[in-house]
């Protein structure tokens, strides 16, 4: 199970990784894709300040996992009856899920290592690279494109993921829409995605309603000779069954 | 004196495989050519491309931001930290226990977040081809990659690699089908995640098949400032 479980969170992280790349890279990344983005200007800093208060939040919990690990024990606790041992009590904040012999991971020192990379890095770049910088236009292959239009977006960006697992997981399908010669429209691709839950769960049922409401409607056209009746058949079969139940 | 030796260990490690992967890029570079019967560039010709990429003036578009910058120095040290994690010639190194096999996958991953944004900085349509294909191979390879580190952690009952390796020599594995089937996928994985032939091609300017070349089109050379 556990290895299943594993690939699961993977292709979960893998997912919401493409899905973090797709939403920064389109919205903040690339050339501005219209007027009113051309005009974008920073926010004030009270409210830049709030985002990297929550981004410095988020690296906090990374560099430190034992001490958010130790916080929400208690709500693992009451909802599956088991926790991970306390970790803060580890030596230079480790987090040991287990056993050291098992795995062992210490975000800290991950952190520092990474900086510590980075800046020797930087310090060697300095040293032997060269000085010159240039501003150009973009390369692109050669063929620079000036419409921004011509950037990756949004829908463009997903499509290999969604020709991946889209096409089992929801049904997607695309179409190229080819207008015949004469015809002035533009050629699109036509999508389509279905949600499976939506079809396999809640249809059936609401075809099952719907079935059922269908058949009960004739009840509502019926002579008061054939009300009457059902009345007293009613109250005849809930006396027998009384009587048969006492 | 001993933690002196270790950190000693430590950084020979480190320092070798930073010296040593551009020789592995030329063996690469030397084999393909000769299976296609072509003399191929000499082995050392990854260090001279290195050595003219340092010496050459960086061409930068002009509206790439800091992430365009920073990018390739995360990019680096990620990768860097990850082959730091991993015993290549002793075993229980003194940082080996900062991280098992899971967080070596995180950091590569991380590193390709990275790449995949700064190939849709500059907003062009070739760095966003990349980045929306290189997005889609790690959604594949990722848990690929997780697959083959849980059954050989299996195994081993350990993520740690130091552990896994000591396991391995002990020599009470014996024959194991699931450890065949594992390799068989690293490769497969190595294959997709290294942007080699069926998956990406490291020599093409081709569109049809370019990921990583996509990505990094807009870099020109190392620059400091």
């Amino acid at each position: 199970m556990i290895p299943v479980d594993g690939a699961a969170l993977a292709l979960a992280a893998a997912l919401a990784a493409a899905c973090f790349v797709r939403a920064f890279g389109i919205v903040f990344l690339g050339r501005p894709r219209s007027e009113v983005a051309a005009q974008a200007r920073e926010a004030d800093p009270w409210s830049v300040t709030a985002m990297l208060g929550f981004a410095l939040l988020c690296l906090l919990a990374g560099i430190v996992p034992g001490a958010v690990i130790d916080g929400i024990a208690p709500v693992a606790q009451a909802m599956t009856g088991a926790r991970l041992p306390p970790q803060l009590a580890d030596a230079w904040l480790s987090i040991v899920p287990v056993a050291a012999g098992r795995g062992s991971y210490n975000g800290l020192l991950v952190f520092g290592f990474i900086t510590a990379s980075i800046l020797l890095t930087v310090l060697v770049v300095h040293r032997l690279a060269s000085r010159g910088l240039r501003r150009g236009p973009a390369w692109d292959c050669g063929f620079p494109d000036p419409a921004p239009i011509s950037q990756y977006s949004a829908g463009s960006f997903a499509q290999p993921l969604r020709r991946v697992f889209g096409r089992v997981a929801f049904g997607a399908t695309e179409a190229v829409d080819m207008p015949p010669p004469g015809d002035n429209r533009p050629a699109v691709i036509v999508r389509s995605i279905a949600d499976p839950v939506w079809d396999m769960v809640y249809a059936p049922i609401g075809r099952g309603v719907g079935w059922v409401a269908d058949r009960a409607n004739v009840l509502q056209f019926l002579t008061i000779r054939r009300y009457l009746v059902f009345v007293f058949a009613a109250l005849v079969v809930l006396l027998l069954a009384l009587t048969l139940w006492q | 004196m001993a933690v002196t030796q270790a950190l000693l260990a430590q950084l020979a490690q480190m320092t070798l495989i930073l010296v040593l992967s551009p020789l592995l890029t030329g063996l690469v570079r030397k084999v393909k050519a000769r299976l296609q019967r072509r003399r191929g560039p000499p082995l050392l010709q990854p260090y001279r491309d290195l050595r003219r990429l340092l010496g050459k003036e960086a061409v930068v578009a002009d509206n790439a931001s800091w992430l365009f910058r920073v990018a390739p120095y995360f990019i680096f040290a990620a990768t860097w930290v990850a082959a730091a994690l991993i015993p290549t010639f002793a075993a229980n190194l003194m940082f080996s226990w900062l991280g098992d096999l899971i967080a070596i996958t995180a950091l590569l991953g991380s590193a390709r977040f990275a790449l995949a944004l700064a190939g849709m900085d500059i907003g062009t349509s070739f760095g966003g081809i990349g980045s929306s294909r290189e997005m889609m191979i790690a959604s594949l390879a990722e848990p690929a990659m997780l697959m083959i580190v849980f059954s050989v952690a299996l195994i081993a009952g350990s993520t740690q690699l130091s552990t896994i390796a000591d396991y391995m020599l002990s020599g009470q594995v014996g024959l194991r089908v699931s450890l065949a089937l594992a390799l068989v996928a690293l490769v497969i994985v190595a294959v997709a995640e290294n942007g080699r032939v069926p998956v990406d091609n490291p020599a093409t300017h081709l569109e049809l098949t370019m990921v990583h070349e996509a990505m990094v089109l807009e870099y020109s050379a190392a620059t400091w400032r």
